[in-house]
């Protein structure tokens, strides 16, 4: 029960939204997007860690 | 008891998830998915001795049938949090096509027992 991965993901979104608001009203849009895309790709490429681990747990519990 | 953890977590995490869904949509589905995937890792290792106990007893009964229900119990958990997690995110179609997936394969690992029933009919019927 790690609730920290999702205090973690909250905290950078919460983060990258807070940035992307500030780049917008300064007048960058596309900085804005690009923080929210690079946020984006480090909250997925943890998840992907924990999803892979979800599916080999699986797999050995229902020897599917 | 473990119910109170578990709805503690979940809890605070659909306040975090409205929280962080108020500034970034799409960051509210990747906290969706991690608060589920967390969840379910929780309920797995609840589940492993309750299904270390039904494969132990199965040996009395003859063992495959119960590999087939646990293997069609695991594809149901899987496909089941595929299709709530699209239907939060306003995927129907998607939803909708897993659900479908996870039936056709839910049969296809079905079918040997339906075969054994048939097989002991007709031997019964002869």
């Amino acid at each position: 029960m790690d609730i920290d991965l999702v205090f973690k993901i909250a905290a950078i979104g919460i983060i990258v939204a807070v940035l992307n608001q500030l780049l917008i009203r300064s007048g960058r849009e596309d900085q804005a997007m690009m923080t929210t895309l690079a946020g984006l790709i480090v909250v997925l490429s943890m998840l992907v860690q924990q999803i892979s681990d979800l599916f080999i747990n699986i797999k050995s519990l229902f020897n599917l | 008891m473990e119910i109170f953890q578990i709805i503690a977590f979940a809890i605070v995490s659909m306040i975090l998830i409205s929280l962080v869904k108020e500034f970034l949509p799409s960051y509210a589905i990747l906290c969706l998915l991690a608060c589920s995937i967390g969840l379910l890792f929780y309920v797995l290792n609840l589940l492993e001795p309750i299904i270390a106990w039904i494969i132990q007893y199965s040996a009395y009964i003859n063992q495959d049938s119960f590999k087939i229900i646990l293997k069609a119990g695991g594809i149901a958990i899987v496909a089941q949090t595929a299709q709530d997690l699209c239907k939060d995110s306003g995927m129907n179609a998607l939803a909708n096509k897993i659900e479908l997936a996870s039936r056709c394969l839910l049969l296809a690992c079905a079918l040997p027992l339906f075969q054994t029933i048939l097989e002991s009919l007709v031997t019964f019927l002869q």
